[in-house]
């Protein structure tokens, strides 16, 4: 296990793709934390709501960010995929 | 200064005239209804122009010989130098002649003027005009109120030529009581003091009725009631044909230069004629003499005199100033360049950036945000609103329609002469900075590209839409004023939440609040449609109205897309990484509308 590693570790320093990969996973990580807590905040948001227009500017803005989230999550699966292939 | 206080004293002048003289009243009013039938009948030609005149015109100035005929015969049928030189300068402008073609014209016309002369000496003043006025200005207004284009120009030219009649005969019954009161021959200056004297009087005649026809004909009155000697009523001839070009000089400050041009070469025409003719008066009247005796007209008849007079100072000056219409082209041109157009110039696009990728993208992003911020003051005053309004905390629903703010003119211009300029430097620039790219870096530098060609979109969209806001806007219909405050306020939200992630900075998440920005565009397009579908089963707006408006929401989300794709490239987080996550998270096109679609029907 620990050669396996060390062998995972050697191979991210060597290619340039990977750590660029890994970077990419890095800077999508923050965003979906990010975006993780927006929505949390925009849930808080809402259940204070009582005006109805606002309530719907709010739910719109939690699909749209759902989409987003949803959108990351596959995409960061993918990447990991790929780099375990690799 | 001046400009402020000429109309008080013109009136105050006037008034006092009137009260103290019943046969000044008589005058004014007759010069007052002879330069009505001349905006009238200017009027009336403006209803032939615009197709078949303007192809007749064009072949009949082709050649300098057709010019000059073509100006002297357009002058003695419309009898006014000053509209056949608007019309002129109208043409140069839209390039539709050339300016020896135009000096032609203006030649011309002064040798048509003097038929006005002619017509008023030898017919004018021996027939009731008034008899004719009445008839043809019953045929003319009664021809006003017809539906067909050329039946209403008619009306207007006939009413014209019917209020000049009238006006000269209003003109000639206060000279001829006049004559009673004061003997004007008396105050007659002999010699070249007295030709000077009514020179001036001449040219300022003309410049205050803004007609040298008008001018003649006070003259001529004047002449055949005995109130002027000849040789003084010659002097103001010549004074009046300088004058005229006051006309042309007014009329060249809203044209192009091609227009001052021609008011130039009028101007100079007018001058070297009224100079041969101050110099060589004596011998011209010996001229008119024996011109008089040949043609079998009385030697004391003077104003026939006048009139042939006015005829040989003029022809005159044709002879003399034809053979330097080349050379008057080529004055003209020189001391009247054509004006270098003043673009706007980039400002971050400098040769030292294009070679560094990094640099070279940031100068292209500051300067594209640059015709941003030129295209926002458009966007949003041509659409009537305010930029404290648009950016402030306050709802939108709050900005009111037309009280918002003016609707900018010249939006076209504006566009030309700032934001396109500076966009076809960010072409230059990205095609040259793009061969030593890395391809990555050149595919930033074509997003922010096609950011830029959006927004050019967006701007034309606003100048469009404008047409039908402007007026619609303020309609008395409720609905359609709502609809279009509607407009305001979906560009105005969109505008707002650009502002907010332009002002977010490094905010890792801003960027992406602009899919919600789409969503909520989605679904005011199709709720917008949809209100409009029951505003016009309930007809409750006519079919006129909805046809604009449906044109103009197609504008209004065209011109949200484009600045929201602006918004999303140029105010994108600067850490590539970052922007890369952020990107590859932005909703397309297909899940956008399907949020949206969810929402209409949840």
């Amino acid at each position: 296990m620990k050669t396996k590693k060390l062998i995972r570790k050697m191979r991210a320093f060597l290619s340039a793709d990977r750590r660029a990969q890994a970077k990419k996973v890095d800077s999508l990580d923050k965003i979906l934390i990010k975006l993780e807590k927006k929505e949390a905040s925009l849930r808080e948001k809402l259940d204070g709501e009582d005006k109805k227009s606002r309530r719907q500017e709010l739910l719109q803005k939690l699909e749209v960010l759902e989409a987003q989230r949803k959108k990351g999550k596959k995409l960061r699966e993918e990447l990991e995929a790929t780099g375990d292939d690799a | 200064m001046i400009r402020r206080i000429l109309l008080p004293t013109i009136l105050l002048v006037l008034a006092y005239g009137f009260w103290i003289s019943p046969d000044f009243k008589e005058i004014a009013a007759g010069v007052a209804i002879f330069l009505f039938g001349m905006l009238t009948m200017e009027q009336g030609f403006q209803a032939f122009t615009g197709g078949s005149l303007e192809r007749v015109l064009k072949s009949t100035t082709d050649r300098l010989w057709k010019s000059l005929a073509f100006g002297a015969i357009s002058t003695t049928i419309m009898q006014s130098s000053s509209l056949v030189s608007v019309i002129t300068i109208s043409f140069l402008s839209a390039e539709l002649i050339s300016l020896a073609g135009g000096i032609g014209i203006i030649f011309g016309a002064n040798l048509g003027t003097t038929t006005g002369a002619w017509l008023l000496a030898g017919f004018g003043l021996k027939v009731k005009l008034s008899i004719y006025a009445m008839p043809i200005l019953a045929f003319g207004v009664i021809l006003i109120f017809q539906r067909s284009k050329v039946l209403h120009g008619l009306g207007y030219v006939l009413a014209g030529v019917g209020f000049l009649f009238l006006g000269i005969h209003y003109m000639k019954e206060g000279f001829e009581a006049f004559k009673d009161g004061i003997d004007l021959a008396s105050y007659a200056v002999a010699g070249y003091p007295g030709l000077f004297l009514y020179v001036a009087i001449g040219i300022l005649a003309t410049v205050i009725m803004q007609s040298s026809h008008a001018t003649l004909v006070l003259v001529i009155t004047a002449l055949a009631a005995s109130q002027i000697s000849y040789d003084n009523a010659l002097a103001v001839a010549i004074g009046s044909n300088v004058g005229t070009t006051i006309t042309a000089i007014l009329g060249s400050l809203s044209a192009n230069i091609q227009g001052r041009r021609l008011a130039g070469a009028h101007l100079l025409f007018n001058l070297v004629t009224g100079l041969v003719a101050i110099a060589g008066i004596n011998q011209i009247i010996v001229l008119v003499g024996w011109l008089s005796g040949l043609l079998g007209i009385a030697a004391a008849n003077y104003t026939l005199k006048l009139a042939i007079f006015h005829s040989v100072f003029n022809t005159m000056g044709i002879a003399i100033m034809v053979p330097f219409i080349a050379a008057l082209v080529r004055a003209l041109e020189r001391w009247m360049p054509d004006p270098v157009p003043v673009f706007e110039q980039p400002k971050y696009l400098n040769e030292a950036s294009i070679d560094v990728a990094d640099a070279a993208i940031e100068a292209v992003r500051k300067e594209t945000v640059r015709i941003y911020d030129k295209a926002l003051e458009l966007i949003v005053h041509g659409l009537g609103m305010r930029q404290h309004d648009v950016f402030s905390e306050e709802p939108l629903e709050q900005i009111d329609g037309p009280d918002g703010g003016p609707f900018e003119e010249g939006i076209q211009e504006q566009y030309e002469h700032s934001i396109k300029s500076i966009y076809g430097s960010i072409l230059e620039f990205i095609s040259r900075a793009r061969v030593r790219m890395e391809p990555e870096n050149a595919d930033e530098l074509l997003a922010i590209r096609m950011a830029g060609r959006g927004l050019l979109e967006a701007v034309k969209g606003v100048a469009h839409l404008q047409k039908n806001m402007k007026v619609l806007i303020q309609s008395q219909n409720p609905a359609i004023r709502t609809a279009y405050e509607g407009i305001q306020q979906r560009i105005g939200r969109v505008l707002r939440d650009i502002d907010a992630v332009r002002r977010s900075g490094e905010d890792r998440l801003a960027i992406l609040s602009l899919n919600d920005t789409k969503v909520s565009v989605e679904r005011d397009d199709t709720q917008a449609d949809r209100k409009l579908d029951e505003l016009v089963r309930g007809q409750q707006i006519p079919a006129t109205a909805a046809a604009s408006l449906i044109k103009d929401y197609r504008y209004t989300y065209q011109i949200c897309m484009r600045l929201i794709e602006l918004g999303q490239v140029v105010f994108a987080v600067h850490d590539l990484g970052l922007r890369d996550a952020q990107q590859s998270l932005e909703l397309d096109e297909d899940e956008i509308g399907a949020i949206a679609d969810r929402g209409e029907t949840g």
